[in-house]
């Protein structure tokens, strides 16, 4: 098994590869190809401890939905530690509820008229968005004993099938760009049990890899729905994936979580975070590479903070 | 699920519903008992998470999976018929 050393090596080069390629094209037989390469055994690439040790943080402490805040300098050493083990399920949970939604979108066009030339990538990437949610979804079910159910009530919000594929294109960007931030965050620090560390590192290196795909694609498309539609529209797309990148930060706030890391009040908790100056301070920083691409694209207008509609 | 009563109403849970949708709007809009809250762009998928935990709150009680579905969430009447009948 290579090393987090090589691993990291190997990756970098990954990363000068994916830049280096001007046309889409190109840049979807590269990623093709670094798929092949890369590819692992998700089922013999990680080692499940019995159990992990309850008496260190499982996601960071810069990570948790309550730094900065009062919460954090009220709660013990001990309730910091079970807040971040209930929000790492979080995290991962949601995780494998958007890559179950994802992978039926892009199965839905995988090899419909209009995706001729992203429909190889598509396998590679259906294949190892797979292999992410199996290890985001066995973490869950090992070490929190559950996958927190989604709350989320589909239904479509524009009529136009173009714009319906392009929005869920985008809302794949947005939500594999903010997990990133987190992931990056995760796999470089050492105070984490190794395992959880492995799990961020592994799935940001994917993802670095439907990252560069991602920002191709919605831009692509973007174009496409430029010549169609009257700038009105547009603007429209932008104000709902605005509201969609909001939506997606607030996850990070479940009363589920607070409730089970023995919190009274999870709703008025989650009320507090989110109208919170430090927490909006955060959520700048968490947005920036999202608010940026979106705003070069036109959709987007100045960062986003407030995460509170 | 049959539909209750009149006089079975939970008034001012209705009228805490009703207010919550509202404060999502710029704009004024009427919302009656019966208007379907989805087809009338009242409500859309990006405010359902919050309204859901609205409904949670003042239940009291956290709402099962299997009831997180577009068909409970249609009008008021619907949402208080299936989530606030006594």
């Amino acid at each position: 098994m290579e090393t987090a050393t090589t691993a990291g090596m190997l990756f970098q080069e990954d990363k000068r590869i994916m830049r280096e390629q001007t046309s889409i094209v190109d840049l979807l037989r590269s990623l093709s190809d670094l798929s092949v390469e890369r590819a692992y055994d998700p089922y013999r690439t990680f080692e499940w401890p019995e159990s992990l040790p309850d008496n260190c943080l499982w996601m960071s402490r810069d990570l948790l939905s309550i730094d900065g805040t009062h919460y954090m300098d009220e709660l013990s050493e001990e309730e910091l530690c079970r807040l971040s083990r209930w929000e790492l399920v979080n995290f991962f949970s949601f995780n494998v509820h958007g890559i179950r939604e994802l992978m039926q979108q892009v199965l839905a066009c995988i090899h419909n008229t209009g995706y001729e030339i992203t429909s190889e990538y598509f396998h590679h990437f259906l294949d190892e968005e797979n292999k992410h949610m199996w290890f985001f979804a066995e973490f869950c079910k090992r070490y929190g004993g559950k996958i927190y159910f989604t709350q989320k009530v589909q239904f479509p919000t524009f009529a136009e099938e173009d714009i319906q594929s392009f929005l869920a294109f985008a809302k794949i960007l947005i939500s594999e760009q903010i997990s990133d931030f987190y992931n990056v965050r995760m796999m470089n620090d050492d105070t984490l049990p190794p395992l959880v560390r492995k799990i961020n590192r592994v799935h940001h290196e994917d993802e670095s890899r439907h990252l560069a795909m991602g920002r191709r694609v919605v831009a692509s498309m973007r174009e496409e729905l430029a010549k169609k539609y009257q700038p009105e529209m547009l603007q429209k797309i932008g104000d709902y994936l605005r509201r969609y990148t909001e939506f997606f930060v607030q996850s990070f706030y479940n009363p589920g979580t607070y409730r089970d890391a023995g919190f009274s009040e999870p709703y008025e908790i989650r009320r507090v975070l989110l109208q919170h100056p430090s927490r909006k301070t955060f959520h700048a920083r968490a947005l920036g590479k999202t608010s940026r691409f979106f705003e070069s694209q036109g959709l987007f207008a100045g960062e986003i903070s407030n995460v509170c509609n | 699920m049959s539909a209750i009563n009149e006089s079975d109403l939970d008034l001012t849970t209705i009228a805490k519903l009703r207010d919550w949708v509202l404060s999502t709007k710029q704009q004024t809009i009427e919302i009656g008992l019966e208007t379907d809250l989805i087809k009338e762009g009242a409500l859309d998928s990006l405010e359902m998470v919050n309204f859901l935990l609205f409904i949670e709150e003042i239940r009291g009680q956290e709402i099962p999976e299997a009831l997180i579905q577009p068909e409970f969430f249609t009008s008021l009447r619907v949402i208080h018929d299936t989530f606030f009948r006594p």
